[in-house]
């Protein structure tokens, strides 16, 4: 019974180390690749360790609403981290630190021929992201200005979800970001519609100036482009 | 050390017992009536599928578990070690797995689709991936049921000149009865709140293959009120589903 109770107590401790003293950045999904990179690059500017968090940016947010130690947050739209600028947990840069494009992606080599946003209509396997997630949003947005209404079979709730439908051939298209065309199986045809990445900070933060200057200088910003994502200069 | 354990175990049943407790203290009382509108649909088709998986769970299930239970011979261990895999494997995996099966470029999938069945983003691939991830439940108790009959009464039924069919029905499944009631409740139960395998597998498509989990999921991007009150219902649904099960285990 003792020995159950020490290897216990010796486990939840081990779990329990996270909460040593490192700088946590969250990033969206989209930026998976990209953020290997940046913790990296990050450790050796400030120094310490750097822990990341990979989720939805509606996922990531409310989980630093419900108190999850977050120190930077990359998200993928503004509209999302509007909830934690008005409570004062996190301020938001002023201009965006990357950009992305809306594609179509369909199937490797495309071979049901499809050019246009207009052309999607005509697909009977389409897959969009929900209008819950920064991706439904934007592609809600560029449906409505462009005039075309599209009738998806699912609605997934991720960037990568969306791909992953194409990728297995469970879907004909989808409309998912730029980067995403990049993953095997797919090929992405732009549209012509920017998305936008912000960069959000606890006011907690040391080194405030270090990971900004990082972030939008050329070293960051080598790191977007590696997951395929647009510098801002 | 009677003080210890005493300690030990109210802070399970406190551990346990504080989420729930949380979750109703934190629903949105006043707003309750519109943030539950959006879940009726989802519950509907969390309800029909759930109990879909279990009808076709028993059905196909119980030839199998009388089966196990009369073999003998170390494959019926390997079987049962098999029948556990859904059970413990990750749902998203088994999602992944499903699409490779039964997905449009699937092992089976391919042949399916050239005669026009598909599978995902419909109601039966929702069925599907549930059934999956939790008819192992009902094989299980199923056979530990028929394996608790008592041999003699088959032997009287075959001196009786029962035949064997009618050996299973009128005397093994009477007989085994509890416990495969138990095993659909438990069925049932995980049924309803599967999430990874039918998300992965059948997309979420309102009305066709958004079950309640994948409502409360979405929900959530929502907004925390919205989350909270759909999650009201599952607590009830899992509330019924305890009881079902529960009622199983007092009629033994």
């Amino acid at each position: 019974m003792s020995r159950l109770a020490a290897t216990a107590l010796a486990l939840f401790l081990l779990a329990g180390c996270a909460s040593r003293d490192v700088t946590v950045v969250a990033g969206a999904s989209s930026l998976t690749d990209a953020l290997t990179t940046i913790a990296h690059d990050l450790e050796l500017r400030l120094g310490a360790e750097v822990e990341t968090n990979i989720a939805g940016t509606q996922t990531l947010v409310a989980a630093i609403e419900a108190g999850a130690p977050v120190d930077v947050l990359i998200a993928a739209d503004r509209a999302t981290l509007r909830p934690l600028e008005l409570t004062g947990a996190f301020t938001v840069l002023p201009q965006p630190v990357a950009y992305n494009r809306l594609a179509m992606i369909v199937p490797a080599g495309n071979p049901a021929g499809l050019d246009s946003l207009a052309s999607l209509a005509s697909v009977e396997r389409l897959v969009l992201a929900a209008p819950e997630v920064p991706l439904g949003r934007y592609t809600a947005e560029l449906l409505a200005d462009r005039g075309v209404g599209l009738q998806p079979l699912s609605w997934e709730t991720s960037a990568r979800a969306v791909v992953a439908k194409v990728a297995t051939g469970e879907a004909d298209a989808a409309i998912a970001y730029e980067s995403d065309g990049r993953l095997v199986g797919v090929t992405a045809i732009p549209l012509d519609a920017d998305t936008s990445y912000w960069l959000g900070l606890s006011p907690q933060v040391p080194d405030r100036e270090i990971i900004v200057d990082y972030f939008y200088g050329p070293d960051g910003q080598r790191a977007f482009a590696l997951s395929g994502l647009q510098p801002v200069r | 050390m009677r003080h210890v354990s005493r300690l030990l175990a109210g802070t399970t049943l406190a551990f346990l017992a504080l989420p729930v407790i949380a979750l109703i203290a934190r629903a949105p009382w006043s707003s309750l009536t519109g943030q539950l509108e959006t879940g009726w649909t989802p519950l509907v088709l969390s309800l029909l599928v759930s109990t879909a998986a279990t009808l076709i769970a028993l059905l196909f299930g119980l030839p199998l578990a009388w089966m196990l239970a009369r073999a003998k011979g170390g494959w019926v261990r390997g079987v049962r070690g098999l029948l556990l895999v859904p059970i413990v494997l990750p749902p998203v995996v088994s999602g992944v797995a499903l699409t490779a099966a039964f997905g449009r470029r699937g092992l089976l999938g391919t042949w399916l689709d050239s005669l026009g069945i598909t599978l995902s983003f419909t109601t039966a691939g929702a069925i599907i991936a549930v059934l999956f991830v939790s008819s192992p439940l009902a094989v299980l108790a199923a056979e530990a049921g028929f394996r608790q009959v008592d041999p003699d009464f088959l032997d009287l039924g075959a001196t009786l000149g029962l035949s064997a069919w009618e050996r299973f029905r009128r005397i093994a499944l009477p007989l085994a009865k509890v416990p495969i009631m138990a095993g659909a409740a438990l069925t049932w139960a995980r049924a309803i709140g599967e999430f990874g395998a039918t998300i992965t597998f059948a997309g979420n498509r309102p009305g066709i293959t958004q079950t309640l989990p994948l409502a409360v999921f979405l929900g959530l991007e929502r907004g925390i009120d919205q989350a909270v009150a759909l999650s009201l219902l599952a607590v009830a649904l899992a509330a019924v589903a305890a009881a079902l099960t529960r009622l199983g285990w007092m009629s033994q």
